[in-house]
């Protein structure tokens, strides 16, 4: 199964790395950042490689809890790692995914395939299937692990959540629909964030995405009762990585969605400061991946030892 | 009046393992005594605890560096040992 895996992700790098030598760069891009489109090329390189070095981590954390998953999977636990593997697998994948389908898509605006309405619309919402799925994943596994040892969230923790949830939902609300460019672009911007009217965007990214994170909210705080419930010293100290390594996965995602609906007050912020944000969100996400997959190797040894 | 089935041997073990392993443990235990002991888990008797405990302990040390608890876990199998023996 590890070989699949990461025969897949050298094929996804290769393809990613070709795209961006083939494609041709935005005019109003590199008028914006004051460079070549040789420069800007390169540019991308250096942005790629953390990203090749998350999408190695998260490839490297499906392999593992896929392993430990498949190995418990006739327990009483087994369905709950199973889900929470399901989730590392289809999040991990959507990574690259939707990285190539933009490339692909940008393409094809530029050979006049198709409009940029479509382009931006297909990847805002295949971004938002690849996570809202995963997150459900995620959640019920969580759930799941909870329920196997009778662990429950207090209503301070629920009302914690909530409340956190109201409160960035109402911000992400408030800033994605007082975007001037959300509907057609507007200076500085060069392209709309949605090319939809608000309704639309309300319905199909708002909801959808802090349903995405309510499920997160709720996957870290059920995975933390699960800890503090089950016992076993050993298991334990296996478990807090992965517990934590999802956290901080799931936390940095939120953020990145987060920031990526404020991508036009960011442009203000110059090329340095948006680079240092992506490169800070990319080695936390990496981080949380290897994690996830540290706690899940150490699981999985508890299994193997004879 | 309420009758508390008498745990068996295996049911003990598991049980202190749990303590160490949590939700691996009794797969951890039966393990050991297929593979070390030629046996099903339900058929273990006092007289395999040594061996169980030898196959145990090195086992537990490869998975914690905590000296402490590997040594805290064999005496508790050795109290049980003492127990079913005497």
């Amino acid at each position: 199964m590890a070989k699949r895996y990461y025969w897949l992700l050298a094929v996804l790098v290769i393809l990613y790395i070709v795209s961006i030598f083939v494609l041709k760069t935005d005019s109003a891009t590199l008028a914006r950042y004051h460079i070549s489109d040789v420069q800007l090329k390169f540019l991308s390189l250096t942005i790629i490689i953390p990203a090749f070095a998350i999408w190695l981590a998260a490839f490297y954390s499906i392999v593992n809890t896929g392993k430990y998953a498949q190995k418990i999977k006739n327990t009483p636990h087994g369905e709950g790692f199973g889900h929470l593997a399901n989730g590392v697998v289809i999040i991990g994948l959507g990574l690259p995914i939707t990285s190539i389908v933009g490339r692909l898509l940008t393409y094809a605006v530029q050979q006049n395939a198709v409009s940029q309405a479509f382009s931006t619309i297909v990847s805002t919402h295949l971004t938002i299937v690849f996570y809202i799925v995963g997150f459900f994943f995620l959640y019920r596994g969580a759930r799941l692990l909870a329920g196997s040892v009778r662990a429950k969230l207090s209503q301070r923790q629920v009302s914690g959540a909530i409340g956190a949830l109201a409160l960035i939902s109402a911000f992400y609300a408030f800033a994605t629909l007082s975007d001037p460019s959300r509907m057609a672009a507007h200076a500085p911007a060069t392209t709309a964030t949605y090319y939809m009217p608000d309704w639309l965007i309300l319905l199909t990214v708002i909801i959808p995405y802090i349903v995405i994170w309510a499920l997160g909210f709720f996957t870290t705080l059920l995975l933390a009762t699960y800890y503090q419930k089950v016992g076993g010293a050993i298991y334990r100290a296996a478990l807090v990585k992965l517990n934590f390594g999802f956290f901080v996965v799931i936390l940095a995602l939120i953020i990145l969605q987060f920031i990526t609906t404020v991508t036009t007050n960011l442009s203000g912020w110059g090329l340095s400061a948006l680079l240092l944000l992506v490169y800070l969100l990319l080695a936390v996400i990496a981080i949380g991946y290897v994690l996830i997959a540290l706690g899940a190797k150490g699981l999985a040894k508890l299994e193997e030892v004879i | 009046m309420v009758i508390k089935a008498k745990a068996s041997l295996y049911d003990e073990i598991v049980d202190i393992t749990y303590d160490y392993l949590g939700p691996a443990a009794p797969r951890f235990i039966a393990r050991g005594i297929e593979t070390h002991l030629s046996k099903k888990p339900e058929k273990l008797i006092a007289s395999d605890i040594p061996v169980l405990l030898d196959w145990s302990k090195l086992a537990i040390a490869l998975l914690t560096d905590d000296k402490q608890m590997v040594e805290d876990f064999s005496q508790r199998l050795l109290v049980i040992a003492e127990r079913r023996n005497t």
